[in-house]
């Protein structure tokens, strides 16, 4: 994990008060200014916290980049109706541990951001989904959650502001599809972490069929600092379209691998070379994943010309989605990374719709076969027409997630595939 | 009856009698010396052997451990255009066979040689042979049962004629 | 039928490819244009269940909505226009096929379903001729006994989660599930099947992965013809199938019919066609001799007939065309009853099946009260208490019995009859020794007719293959009394 000088972060949102040793804990969190701006909150009219971030113009962080104030304009506002407003940190795509990160160092911004949230929704039961893997990371959460009720913040009638929330925090058990929200609220409702046909979306129609708010962990932890500085604050940062700072995980082949809080549309070069301090030992840089396995990577020279925001990447033929960037210099082997991807879209393919089901696995073992020296060279034009097939036909985007990075890798370096392949031949 | 009095007529009885069966001694010289080949065989010592083309009697192959390929599908059954093939399936307790016939049987008498229960099997377990000796005397004998169609002791004494086409096409996706 | 259901619906107006629809409001996008005649690939959807949204093959694609959907998943709205004939969705459907179809184990040889199964009928019309698949398959366990008759075959399943939503919905036992993740999921069997509808499951499968034990390699489905019917298996009187040849009646199928048994139909209903191409069947009278039954001519039973005391008992298991023409014939003789079967099981287990077993009670209640006669069960004791051996009995007896105790304590009873005559569709069993002459009347698929169910509504019983003597029902016995 990055360990980067306090001045970096204290003009930030998200990380403000990771340079705070102990600040899991909730005298030294409170000491800093944590829950002050709660119970600000409390006394404002709810339809302007809505408002407020709705201006502010917070985008989904989960990776769809959905604008949270759309999403909550969505929900019912009858406050007396029962609503659940539930917290993905199922966080699995991989090359993404923002949240991670996020929650192991200061989960109280966390709770205070799903507490305001739920006063401006009008949810009186909130529910942290957290992935199985992260054991240590719900630990902390749990005994942040515990000791949030110990101070009354949560609970029957907070503070005497007469607002219910209870707040429980829940473990997956490792399947990367319980991430999409659907599927979260499947397996929260404890059948097959399966997504759900929409519509209804989960707003009208979700956890027990109530209307539910799913939001990522970094979109819920970023409200309670847009509440105190203010939409304009928060708009100072970034582009046009994406406003705000943004959690990058970068993993790869680069010097200072970490976490990194930075404003949106920032170049990559700049993240790289200046972030990260360069590629690992001076290597070239081949090519970079933008946002997490499931985006279309992107070569050298595109990657040398990209900004991170949502609408410069997309345009690009990528997407941003969880922010995780997974540099690759010259001596990683594209077809490996193909292969890997496969191989996690196989595994994790929830098995309800066929093109996905029947897609994943057929994928994987065209490429394994390749692998074994039994490919054509028409094998690459298979696995990029029954990848456009398993596009936008199912249920949910798991599907696109594994057909897109490999459409992307046949787009970006279909002659490295193509002598792979006939390598794997010869060397049969 | 003389059917061409003018020839007897104008070379004599005997004479015309000897134009007339020209061909047949000339033949019967040929034939005799050897000199042309005989169209006709002695049937029964010698025997002639069709094609594998023929469409003769039937045969039900089997697998290499010597039991029946037909998996009882009643494709055969189906366009039989004389409905000569009669198929009682059932369970079979191996998994891997699942179905088979108990009964299988054809009745030749109705039967059309046409070859098609050949062509719509998918299996390859009927065919038809170029056995064309066929006799009997009462209507049973004329119907034959999946034993003699398989195992009769014409075919390899009696352990039946295995097959195996398309089996490695087929399994290797099974494998 | 709910008072919602009987007001008229608002009417919405709608344009699927070329053709307008109009549906009521409210109903599936995909069940409109399935109403109306228009062939659309689909696997998941029932009508009868709910909406899963996971074979992707209904997909179409809407003017103003950006992506295409699936029209099951999606409600009718006026002045839609959908279209699912575009080079795109047709595209899309050959690849979902396509994609249905990589890992079937492709053995429609040994399969039953075959030749109504719904792989194989979109494939003639949407597959890939040419599969792309060389590939090693996924297998999977194949012929598992689940219960109730119902075998299952893994590899051929598509997964169209039918059968879990019709036990999770339909009789709530929740038997079956489904295990593993992407192309190993496959449908589990938690505990064996326990419903009295299990076999509905071998009917939704659209693919051969739920089979019929009971059916299982007796034919090929293009052997057989279907008549519908009547169910006689108890006083509901479901719409069904029977599915028959020359050679035999195979299996009993329910009729979607929304007034009665909706899609469904119990696993006892199924069983009602064993009897009908039993190889014994009565083919004319016969008379108990020597411990076995010979035919016989009827002048021998209208000799021994002609000093008795004539008496019936019928069943409440015919026709209301039997029992007119059967009061028609029979106007003078006065010792009439009927026998009723006793209630089995709970008086309605809250999807189609009652207790009352006897499938035309109203219409022989109805038809003794015509004729004057006394239908009630009092009056057949009363009747069995008075036999003599001056009295010649002739007993209708019922096609399905479920109650064989109460059957056989019924048989015993009319031994003091001097003469005893059974009119059966049935074959020489046993149980019949106990009569001197059996005389064969016809089966319910072996005559038209109407019975009056539960709801007293009359049902229709259609003719179809006869495999026994049918010529004569009961009233037509009635020349051997002149």
């Amino acid at each position: 994990m990055s360990i980067a000088n306090k001045a970096d972060y204290q003009n930030f949102t998200l990380l403000s008060y990771h340079h705070i040793p102990s600040v899991h804990h909730l005298e030294i969190f409170e000491e800093a200014g944590g829950y002050e701006m709660m119970k600000k909150c409390f006394t404002l009219d709810p339809e302007k916290i809505k408002e407020e971030v709705k201006n502010s113009g917070l985008r989904g962080r989960g990776g769809a980049g959905f604008p949270t104030g759309v999403k909550w304009g969505f929900f019912s506002k009858d406050r007396n109706q029962r609503k659940y407003l539930l917290c993905n940190a199922d966080e699995s795509e991989p090359g993404t541990f923002k949240d991670r990160y996020l929650l192991e160092i200061n989960p109280h911004i966390l709770v205070e951001g799903m507490i305001i949230s739920a006063f401006a929704l009008g949810t009186q039961r909130g529910y942290i989904y957290i992935r199985g893997e992260f054991y240590e990371q719900a630990m902390i959460l749990e005994k942040a959650v515990k000791d949030a009720y110990k101070r009354g913040y949560l609970g029957k009638n907070i503070l005497g502001s007469g607002f219910d929330f209870e707040l429980v925090v829940h473990r997956g058990a490792g399947a990367y599809i319980c991430g999409e929200e659907t599927g979260l609220i499947s397996s929260l409702e404890g059948q097959k972490g399966r997504p759900k046909l929409k519509p209804p979306f989960p707003a009208i129609k979700g956890y027990r069929g109530l209307p539910t708010i799913v939001n990522n962990v970094e979109t819920l932890a970023a409200v309670p600092w847009i509440m105190r500085c203010g939409a304009a604050a928060y708009k100072k940062w970034g582009t046009e379209k994406s406003p705000g700072t943004k959690l990058f995980s970068i993993s790869g082949d680069v010097n200072r691998p970490g976490v990194f809080e930075l404003p949106l549309g920032i170049p990559l070069i700049e993240v790289i070379e200046k972030h990260c301090e360069g590629v690992r030992e001076g290597n070239k840089l081949k090519a970079v994943i933008p946002g997490g396995s499931s985006a279309p990577i992107f070569t050298a020279e595109i990657a040398k010309e990209v900004r991170m925001d949502y609408e410069d990447i997309a345009q690009k033929g990528s997407m941003l989605g969880s922010g995780a960037i997974i540099v690759l210099d010259e001596t990683r082997s594209i077809p490996d990374i193909l292969k890997w991807t496969l191989e996690f879209y196989h595994h994790e393919s929830c098995g309800q719709c066929t093109p996905c089901r029947e897609g994943t696995g057929w994928m994987e073992k065209i490429f394994k076969r390749a692998e074994q020296g039994e490919g054509k060279l028409s094998d690459i034009e298979l696995l990029d027409k029954v990848a456009f097939n398993m596009r936008g036909r199912t249920i949910c985007a798991l599907s696109d997630a594994a057909a897109m990075p490999t459409q992307g890798i046949i787009k970006a370096f279909r002659g490295e595939l193509e002598s792979y392949i006939k390598i794997q031949m010869k060397n049969r | 009856m003389i059917l061409n009095k003018e020839l007897y007529r104008h070379h004599g009885h005997l004479k015309g009698l000897f134009i007339a069966l020209r061909i047949t001694i000339k033949t019967m010289i040929m034939n005799l010396t050897g000199m042309e080949k005989r169209m006709t065989i002695n049937y029964p010592e010698e025997k002639y052997f069709y094609s594998d083309r023929f469409k003769g009697r039937h045969v039900l192959t089997v697998k290499e451990d010597g039991t029946l390929r037909c998996t009882s599908c009643m494709l055969c059954a189906t366009y039989c255009p004389a409905d000569c093939i009669h198929i009682i399936a059932s369970n079979n307790d191996d998994p891997s066979v699942e179905k088979a016939p108990v009964s299988f049987e054809i009745e030749l008498l109705r039967c059309v040689f046409c070859g098609f229960c050949e062509e719509a099997c998918p299996v390859d377990a009927i065919r038809l042979t170029g056995e064309y000796e066929m006799a009997g005397h009462s209507e049973q004998e004329w119907v034959m049962d999946q034993h003699y169609l398989a195992y009769r002791p014409l075919l390899s004494g009696g352990k039946g004629i295995v097959s195996t086409v398309d089996d490695h096409n087929r399994l290797k996706l099974r494998l | 039928m709910s008072e919602v259901e009987k007001l008229p619906k608002k009417m919405i107006k709608l344009k699927w490819n070329d053709k307008d629809l109009e549906v009521p409001e409210g109903t599936n996008l995909l069940g409109a244009a399935l109403n109306n005649g228009i062939k659309v690939a689909h696997y998941c959807y029932h009508p009868g269940l709910a909406v899963a949204g996971v074979c992707r093959m209904c997909m179409v694609e809407q003017q103003g909505v950006p992506r295409p959907f699936p029209a099951c998943n999606a409600v009718v709205a006026e002045g839609i226009q959908v279209r699912n004939d575009t080079k795109q969705i047709k595209d899309a459907v050959e690849w979902t096929l396509q994609f249905h179809l990589l890992n079937h184990p492709l053995d429609c040889p040994i399969c039953d379903q075959a030749g109504e199964c719904g792989l194989q009928d979109y494939y003639m019309k949407h597959g890939q001729y040419d599969s792309a698949m060389i590939d090693k398959k996924v297998h999977k366990k194949k012929v598992q006994d689940i219960g109730c008759d119902v075998v299952l075959d893994a590899e051929r399943c598509i997964l169209c989660a039918r059968c879990t939503r019709f036990v999770d919905d339909v009789t709530k036992t929740h038997e079956l599930g489904i295990v593993n993740r992407g192309d190993h999921a496959e449908i589990s069997v938690q505990k064996e099947l326990h419903n009295d509808y299990a076999q509905n499951l071998v009917d939704i499968c659209p693919v051969g992965a739920l089979t019929s034990k009971d059916f299982r390699f007796k034919q090929r489905v293009w052997f057989l013809e279907d008549v519908e019917s009547t169910c006689i298996g108890c006083e509901t009187g479901c719409s069904v199938k029977i599915s028959q040849n020359k050679s035999g009646a195979y299996r009993v199928r329910p009729i979607v019919d929304s007034e009665v048994n909706g899609f469904w139909m119990c696993d006892d209903g199924r069983k009602i066609y064993k009897h009908l191409s039993t190889p014994g069947r009565l083919v004319g009278p016969m008379v108990f001799k020597n411990s076995m039954f010979l035919p016989v001519a009827e002048s021998e039973i209208k000799e021994k007939i002609k000093s008795k005391n004539i008496k019936f008992i019928l069943s409440a298991g015919l026709s209301n065309e039997e029992y007119q023409s059967f009061f028609k014939e029979f106007k003078n003789i006065k010792n009439i009853t009927l026998y009723q079967l006793p209630k089995t099981g709970a008086e309605f287990d809250g999807i189609l099946k009652r207790a009352d077993k006897n499938c035309n009670l109203r219409g022989a209640q109805k038809a003794f009260k015509l004729a004057g006669a006394d239908s009630s069960e009092e009056a057949m004791k009363k009747m069995l208490d008075t036999l003599t051996s001056q009295d010649a009995l002739f007993v209708v007896m019922p096609e399905i019995v479920y109650d064989h105790d109460n059957y056989a304590s019924f048989l015993s009873k009319i031994k003091k009859a001097g003469l005893r005559v059974a009119l059966t569709t049935d074959d020489m069993r046993s149980e019949f020794s106990d009569f001197h002459f059996l005389l064969p009347v016809p089966t319910f698929l072996e005559k038209e007719g109407h019975i009056i169910n539960y709801q007293n509504k009359e049902r229709k019983l259609n003719k179809g293959r006869s495999y026994g003597a049918s010529d004569r029902n009961v009233g037509d016995w009635a020349h051997l009394f002149h």
